[in-house]
């Protein structure tokens, strides 16, 4: 059934049931711990609880920890921990084995990731992102450009949707390029592979930040010949709260990658403690301290679910997801001014859609207050993330519906929902 | 037959020890497993096992997102100063926690540099000891070369630590920062913390303090002794579980000064505001840079409430006993087999562990795990034990350093040949 149509939509709550008794991937929803009376369209922010992971985490700190002691870190493979997850990320972005390991933060990752990159261009002197990149990618870079660039610190060049655009920026003086290839307010999807064929035909190196694309979208980053990646795993991966992070870096720049922070854990030989830093091969350089193993527990059971999903699957589900929202917002919505910012061309969406609507935030508390979970982002934006593994067509329908009425009524407008907390 | 009289009295030491009771409050303590290596990684608290479960269904399955508003958000500055009060003392807004101690290292260590190379040019030299932890080593090393500056090393003999005489040989005019472990995490030497504070900042250079093998085991007293910067483990004496977040203590003043390199979106003053240039907030909340790993941070909070009941002295005291204990029995067992202390004699110069020398000593330990005493090795021939005094009892240092005295004496009997 298409839903991308612009004939008065035929649909009913029943139909949405219908989708959802018809869709592949419906039962995974069992699979996580989500109360009942929410509908949950934040999984682009922090993913919802695998029912496996309490189980996990408990075995992990009772035998892995608590009886294996400091031997865990050899019999229950601790040391390689970050490496064999990153192994088992690999197929959800078009990675070779061995090309990806974790770390600690995004925000770490990418300083570690960005300077490396930098390091392989010395003799250029810009870095490209864009204006609308996700906040801490842009204040991580400013950081390496004062690192990389004494005494005047690298120059910064910022694509924006009005002007300019990446092949007005690029010249040969352009060292880096840091894209999102799912843009965390919008949802607009860059084309990777043209995206890094530019800039690879400039001379420079592409980075790419996967944060709002793993797990929700296929990635083929070794399809598009791209340098280096970071990417998220609390989001649609279902790490947990600040789970770690992942590095992709091509295995073409192994040998030669100079990543910023040189760690015990990137050494060669970590447990010979040698006085010079040699780096290890591989991405194994690319490490710095002790991993947050509990963390990757938690990060270890959700991945269980990924290593048996279909990409492919996960992919139409979401578009029919958006689609079905988008459709619906049109179709209900258009009397109270709410305009659809993401883009309806469905090459260019990731899983999530951003709404525009006056007062915004206040429409969203009521929204929450109601069990509708999405989340707000300065200055306007209403954003809904569609996680295909546990949201419903209902769930769409339903959202919609209480929606309607919290414009319709204009509940939104008590006082209580302007209050804002310090997480929006 | 009579009772072995090193029995007795840790029969006796283990009745009268004030913090013996807590000893059940660590999983595994119940078992005979000799556990020697709670300086590397301490044992889970038990209440850890329900607190992480609870949280997991609780928090982030029944609270989602709303969990960072209600809660999470502040963990990193309410567990920093948890640990500040109890372990450090030092006063609130001090301290934070946050990434690996690799990480922490590396941004307190740049942004040190970074300040006085502002300040003054010429102040080009790190200087760090021979045997410092290898990370520190490496991360100074990485500093050095991407800042064009030198690391100015201060030889130490691997059975103690920096000393006040050759700090002060070393600093001068072009120190611009000194990186010291509080207690070496090989022979265990109690560096005197004030006294090199005072060298440094004598000599116009801002002092880091390595905490990682000191908090928890050692008294730190960050304000009295004027630290300027310090990182801690919390997976070793805080049992905070494998690779769980590290802290980090700016002193006040510095704060607002120091820039710190991972300019990071958790750093900024009004995160949710996402403009596009970064503007530090100028408290500790700067040293932060992205979103904290919530699931690592929770255990330790179940030892630092045991810490801030019973005080860091009550540790240090029962800390001093054991180590003085083990260092006993290594005399009457072990010395007679040629092994030699290589950890500081007077217990006011050593730390929570004993490192003990034997060129056997490699293969002792490997032999001493497959019978459930586990301490660990550290080159040159260190066998070194770990005594978590709030999980480590007086019977089990028996325990583990018989064991180490039959091991040790097998060995010796294979090499000669006779067993």
């Amino acid at each position: 059934m298409s839903l991308a149509t612009s004939a008065p939509l035929a649909i009913d709550r029943a139909t949405c049931l219908a989708l959802d008794a018809a869709d592949p991937l419906a039962a995974y929803r069992d699979r996580f711990a989500l109360p009942d009376d929410l509908v949950y369209l934040d999984g682009n922010s922090l993913g919802a609880l695998p029912q496996a992971t309490a189980a996990h985490v408990a075995h992990v700190i009772t035998e892995e920890w608590g009886t294996g002691l400091i031997r865990s870190w050899n019999d229950a493979g601790w040391f390689a921990k970050p490496l064999v997850l990153g192994d088992r990320i690999a197929p959800l972005i078009g990675a070779a084995e061995g090309e990806v390991v974790l770390g600690d933060s995004t925000s770490a990752s990418l300083f570690q990731v960005a300077v490396a990159a930098a390091r392989l261009r010395p003799d250029r002197r810009v870095i490209v992102s864009e204006r609308s990149n996700f906040p801490t990618d842009l204040y991580i870079l400013d950081g390496v450009q004062q690192l990389l660039g004494r005494p005047a610190p690298l120059e910064r060049r910022l694509i924006d949707d009005g002007g300019p655009s990446l092949d007005e920026v690029l010249d040969d003086d352009v060292a880096v390029v840091v894209l999102t290839h799912v843009d965390y307010r919008t949802g607009r999807m860059h084309d990777m592979v043209e995206v890094t064929r530019r800039v690879h035909s400039a001379g420079a190196i592409m980075v790419w930040d996967l944060c709002h694309s793993v797990g929700a979208v296929p990635v083929d980053l070794n399809g598009a010949d791209a340098d280096f990646a970071i990417g998220c795993t609390y989001k649609y991966l279902n790490g947990g709260p600040g789970s770690p992070s992942f590095m992709w870096v091509a295995e073409r720049h192994h040998a030669v990658a100079s990543p910023a922070v040189t760690g015990w854990h990137g050494h060669a030989t970590p447990f010979d403690f040698d006085v010079e830093y040699v780096p290890a091969d591989g991405v194994t350089r690319f490490r710095v301290g002790t991993p947050q193993l509990l963390s990757m527990a938690a990060l270890e059971a959700s991945l269980e679910i990924w290593g048996e999903v279909d990409l492919a699957d996960v992919r139409e589900k979401s578009l029919r997801l958006t689609e079905l929202f988008i459709s619906l917002v049109d179709s209900r919505l258009a009397p109270w001014g709410v305009e659809v910012v993401t883009p309806r061309q469905s090459a260019k969406r990731g899983s999530q859609v951003a709404l525009r609507v006056d007062d915004g935030y206040a429409v969203m508390q009521a929204l929450i207050e109601r069990g509708v979970i999405g989340d707000f982002r300065a200055p306007d934006l209403m954003r809904f993330g569609f996680a295909p593994l546990y949201v419903s067509h209902a769930d769409v329908w339903d959202a919609i519906a209480v929606l309607e009425e919290v414009l319709a009524t204009g509940v939104w407008r008590e006082p209580r929902f302007a209050r804002r907390g310090t997480v929006t | 037959m009579t009772l072995d009289p090193h029995l007795a009295f840790a029969r006796r030491m283990d009745r009268s020890d004030g913090l013996a009771h807590y000893r059940k409050r660590f999983a595994g303590a119940e078992t005979d497993l000799v556990y020697f290596d709670g300086n590397s990684l301490g044992r889970p608290p038990v209440s850890a096992i329900e607190r992480v479960e609870r949280f997991l269904r609780d928090d982030w399955g029944g609270r989602l997102i709303r969990g960072w508003d209600e809660a999470w958000l502040q963990l990193p500055t309410e567990i920093g100063d948890r640990i500040g009060r109890a372990v450090i003392e030092a006063k609130a807004g001090q301290t934070v926690i946050g990434d690996s101690t690799t990480v922490l290292l590396y941004k307190l260590a740049r942004a040190a540099v970074d300040a006085q190379l502002a300040r003054d040019p010429a102040r080009r030299e790190i200087i760090v000891d021979t045997d410092n932890f290898p990370t520190d080593r490496y991360v100074l090393d990485g500093i050095a070369k991407e800042r064009g500056m030198r690391l100015r090393w201060i030889e130490v003999n691997t059975t103690a630590g920096v000393t006040p005489e050759q700090l002060a040989e070393a600093v001068g005019p072009e120190t611009a920062l000194v990186v010291v472990s509080h207690v070496a995490y090989r022979s265990a030497y109690l560096a005197d913390a004030p006294e090199l504070t005072r060298i440094a900042h004598d000599a116009g250079a801002l002092i880091l303090w390595d905490l990682c093998h000191s908090a928890g085991s050692v008294p730190v007293k960050a304000d009295l002794w004027g630290f300027d910067l310090a990182v801690g483990c919390t997976y070793k004496y805080l049992n905070g579980g494998p690779g769980s977040p590290a802290f980090a203590y700016v002193r006040d003043d510095l704060q607002a000064v120091l820039a710190q390199p991972i300019q990071g979106w958790w750093g900024t003053t009004d995160m949710f505001a996402m403009g596009p240039d970064y503007e530090p907030v100028p408290d500790i909340r700067r040293f932060l840079s992205g979103t904290a790993p919530i699931v690592g941070m929770l255990a330790m909070e179940e030892t630092l409430a045991m810490i801030e009941e019973a005080g860091m002295p009550a540790l240090r005291a029962k800390s001093v006993a054991l180590t003085e204990y083990a260092i006993t029995l290594a005399g009457d067992w072990l010395a007679p087999l040629g092994v030699t202390l290589a950890s500081p004699a007077d217990a006011e110069e050593r730390g929570g562990h004993v490192t003990l020398h034997h060129n056997a000593m490699r293969e002792v330990t490997a032999r001493l795990w497959q019978r459930d005493v586990i301490p660990d090795y550290r080159d040159p021939g260190g066998l070194r034990i770990g005594l978590s005094p709030l999980s480590t009892s007086f019977e089990e240092v028996h325990r583990g350093l018989a064991a180490t005295r039959d091991t040790l004496k097998t060995v010796l009997l294979e090499r000669a040949g006779l067993a």
